[in-house]
Formats: C-alpha cells, structure tokens, sequence
C-alpha cells in the first residue's frame, strides 16, 4: 500500500489557484522530494499533506488524499497530525521553552507515555535525530540557545517522539550553513529505512543527493514523476530536463 | 539632525520634569505629617480629626489595604477573561465579525469613569447585595464571606467595578500579544497533534511576559481608578478580610476628604502622604509592568 496518494487535489487561496490538479503516489519507507521553483505550489502541497494548510484563511482545497488507504479528511485531525510529522523550514521549536519540554509536552498531550517513559521517549527522538550528545548535558536549558542546526535536528526528534509513519519535510535545510545542512541530510538517508519521507525542495542537486523518487511540480501542475536516475539522467519532459539542468528555476 | 535632537529636548524635558515636581510636590507636602506622627500615617488605621492640632492624627492603613485588595479582586476576575476574549476574538471569530467585538471594547475602555461609577451605585451594587446575602446567609461561617449584613457597598462591588473597567484594556493588550505570535509557532503548535486547547495553552505559554504586563499594567489602573470606586465601596475605614465589607482605598480617600482638608492643619499633608503612597503603587506597578514587557524578547 501507499503511504500518500494524492488524487486530483486542486488548491486555492481565494480566487488564485495555486495547485491546478495534482495527482501523485508515494511509497512507504522512501525519500520522495517534491522539487519545482518558488511559488510552484510545493509547499502548500506538503500541507495539505497533514491539512496545516487550512489554517490559513479563504483556502478551498478539492480533490482527496489519502493516508495507507484512509482518506485524511474523514481522519481525527489531532491523529493525522500525528501519523504525519512536520518539519519547516524556519526552524521552529518554542524558544521559551527548555529542550526538553519542546518534545515532552507533546508526548503528554498525545499520550504517547507517562510519567518516568516520557524521559526515554525524549532521550530515544534525540538520539534518533542525531542531537542527544551535543545537548544531553543541557536539557533543561532555553531551546533558543542552540545552533541552527541544532534546533532543526530538535523538531526533528520533537516530531520523531510521536512516531508518525510519515514525516514531511519543508525545505528543512534552507536556513542553514552547508555543514549543518550536510547533517540533516545524512540523519534522513537514516530515517527514510522507517519512516516515509516527503521533502520540499527547490534545489535539484539537493534532491539528486537524497530522494529515491523524484517529483517535479511547475505551475501548480505535476510535470514529471520518476525513479531520482530516471528524472535526472534521462527526463521525458523538456521543463525538467530545463529544471535539473538549472536553466529555469 | 543634531539639531532637530535639541528641538525635542525641552519637550523630553517637559514630561520628566512634571514627573520629578510632581514627585517632590507630594514629599514636601508630606513632611508635616511626617514630622508629626512618623510612619503610623502608613501603619495604623486611625482617622482622628481635631481643631486642636496636636491631636489630629491620620493613619491610612485601611486605604492602603482597601486599594491592594479591590485591585487584586478586579485582577482575579478580569485576566481569564480577558484571556478568554483575547483568544476568543482572534482564534475563533470570523475575520469579519471581529471588529464587531474590538470596536465595543476599545469604547468601553475610554468611557469616562463616572458612568462606570453610576452604574455601579444604581444596578451592580443592589444586585450584589442580593447575592451576598444569600452567600453569607449559608457560608458566612468562610472568612471572605463573613461580614455581617451585607449592604452591597463594599470590597467585592469596587472589585468587579474595576474588573468591569479593566477587561478591555487588559483583553486588548493580551490580543495584541497574541495575535503577534510568529506564525512559524502557530504550524509548529498544529503540526504536533495536539487539541485546540493544548495548542492554545503553548501558545498563550509564548506571551506569558505579555499577559504578566497586561495584568500589571491594568493592576496599575485599577489602583488609580477614583470615582467610580468611591461610589461604591462604602468609603468606610475598615479593615475586613470579608469580600463583602465596605472599605476605603486612596484615591477614594483623597477625593472624598479633599473638601474638608484645608479646615484641618495636618489633614491636607495627610492627604499629600496618601498620594504620595498611590504614587508609589503606582509607580512600581506600572515599571514592572513595562520591564517584562521589555525584557520580552526571544527569539
């Protein structure tokens, strides 16, 4: 079965039409990048994804998605949006609270464990997102006092402590140095083994590097879908070849 | 540029120096009373006026008392829904009924006092009354429901006077707050799977300096609010634990003894003493108000 399936979603904001009909399959326990230039609708399709896109106003989504064969619309909000993590591209966890409790409180309200476990889950998502020997020490320490890199590995691991089956990646290393981003891409070859991974990107080379299936999204609209050799050795579509070749985007 | 600066500065000047001969009017107005009886001004709860000057004593504790106790009431009954509203408002509302709420606050906070203070005597005091008697008919036996005889005039009316007064100007700070809150934490809070209560708990986690401003700040109000209080609370000098017992606060004090003040020797620096400790309240409530609300600043 398929982790995502996104069947003829269309997506607007007030009168602009932003995905023009987009249909797309995504296996379980792969890296599936969704590349395409800015304003191509990436993100509001990673969104939908797990429905934040309807926090904005005037959104009209149509079309269905489903999650391993259940429609996310029928789902309990609160259970979709723990089957699906988030992960954005500011790196966004609350700064005024400690490392810690950025991934604790979480865990209590989705009653993923109790009492003394939630240490474990806390230490397990941090070792998982590669974070727990840098910040091991400083637990109860501000989040805000971490790196970049650092604070993106932290949502990283707050979103991992809910086990999700699917996390969703949004440009995760567009606000970070070539080292941490290097990190970050390492620690999802690792997760794609468990977890189904959906990641936004605008840079090809970035999606050459890490994605074993590639999408290319133009103007609200899928151009091309493939194999990650396929699309970038040998493209159907003249726009991709343009794209992974870098000569529009 | 340099001079535009020295254009500005007698203005600047202005503002700080009201403040400082204000300040330094009510110590020096002080000084008799000071001079006369020490501190016991401050510390005991005697109001003796006498043609005979070496008999008037004044001691305000009962108005001191009165105004932390009314302010503290109105702060417990305003900051949840002030929360409420704030939460109510940008959260729930349709983007398009909201200014229907907004408008109607943002009046309410800047009617003059009096009407509040009318109000009061001729509708929220006789309500009150009924249900204090009723509460102290079968609890009086809790302390903050013991005084005997309610007749409405009293600590609680003063306080859910003042609550009444400060909801919106508390409610529109914490809004602002609120609403102001980066969207990358809204998605961050939403992302994780938690209820719309849970996320609106980390979210309102975020402003907290916010809200302990709001709240100082509109403690600060209620401190300073005159008229409307002095109808209401009794103006009696009292000391109760009882919510339903009347009292003083000082401003009430000073507007309601003002008049006969100047028959007296030491009761205008008496009074001069009870604004000198309104100003104090009043200054470091409000300072402290706007340090957390500076120090705000993560990320």
């Amino acid at each position: 079965m398929n982790a995502v399936e996104i069947e003829g979603v269309k997506i607007s904001y007030g009168n602009l039409e932003v995905l023009k009909g987009v249909d797309l399959s995504i296996p379980e326990r792969i890296c599936f990048a969704i590349m395409g230039p800015s304003g191509c609708g990436k993100s509001t399709l990673l969104k939908a994804i797990n429905r934040l896109i309807e926090l904005n106003d005037n959104v009209k989504i149509r079309g269905e998605i489903k999650l391993f064969g259940q429609s996310i619309f029928k789902m309990d909000l609160t259970r979709l949006r723990r089957e699906v993590g988030m992960v954005f591209q500011h790196p966004n966890p609350f700064p005024h609270m400690s490392i810690y409790d950025n991934i604790a409180f979480a865990v209590k309200c989705n009653r993923i464990a109790k009492g003394k476990e939630i240490d474990k889950v806390v230490e397990w998502a941090l070792k998982k997102a590669v974070l727990w020997d840098e910040v091991k020490d400083r637990l109860k320490n501000k989040a805000n006092q971490l790196s970049g890199g650092q604070m993106q590995r932290l949502c990283i691991a707050r979103a991992l402590a809910l086990k999700p089956r699917v996390l969703l990646m949004d440009e995760p290393t567009a606000n970070l140095d070539p080292i941490a981003a290097s990190k970050i891409e390492d620690l999802i070859q690792e997760l794609k083994k468990e977890y189904t991974i959906v990641i936004v990107t605008h840079s090809p080379a970035q999606a050459a590097r890490i994605a074993d299936q590639v999408a290319f999204l133009y103007l609200g609209k899928v151009v091309e879908v493939g194999d990650v050799n396929e699309i970038f050795e040998k493209p159907k579509n003249e726009l991709t070849e343009k794209y992974v070749t870098g000569r529009i985007g | 540029m340099d001079q535009f600066k020295i254009f500005l500065l007698p203005v600047v000047g202005l503002v700080f120096g009201i403040i400082i001969l204000m300040l330094l009017v009510f110590t020096l107005n002080s000084i008799p009373i000071f001079q006369h009886e020490g501190v016991a001004i401050y510390t005991t709860n005697i109001w003796k006026a006498s043609e005979v000057s070496e008999e008037e004593f004044y001691g305000i504790l009962s108005a001191i008392y009165g105004t932390i106790y009314t302010s503290t009431i109105a702060i417990t009954i305003s900051l949840p829904i002030s929360i409420g509203l704030a939460v109510f408002v940008a959260d729930l509302m349709p983007r398009r009924l909201k200014e229907l709420l907004i408008i109607p606050t943002d009046i309410m906070a800047g009617l003059p006092t009096i009407l509040y203070g009318i109000w009061g005597v001729f509708v929220l005091v006789p309500t009150l009354a009924e249900i204090m008697k009723f509460i102290h008919g079968h609890f009086s036996f809790i302390p903050l429901f013991s005084y005997y005889n309610p007749t409405g005039f009293s600590y609680l009316s003063a306080g859910v006077l003042l609550a009444i007064m400060v909801t919106p100007f508390a409610t529109s700070l914490i809004r602002e707050a609120y609403v102001a809150i980066p969207n990358i934490y809204r998605e961050a809070v939403y992302s994780l799977g938690l209820t719309r209560f849970e996320a609106t708990k980390v979210l309102l986690s975020y402003i907290k300096p916010a809200i302990i401003a709001g709240t100082l700040l509109a403690f600060g109000r209620a401190v300073g609010e005159t008229v409307a209080v002095s109808l209401v609370i009794g103006n009696a000098f009292n000391i109760d634990a009882s919510l339903f017992a009347p009292g003083y606060t000082i401003s009430s004090l000073i507007a309601n003894q003002f008049g006969n003040a100047f028959a007296y020797k030491l009761m205008p620096s008496a009074l001069f003493s009870a604004g000198l400790a309104l100003f104090t309240i009043g200054l470091i409530v409000n300072i402290a108000g706007l340090i957390v609300l500076k120090r705000w600043g993560y990320a």
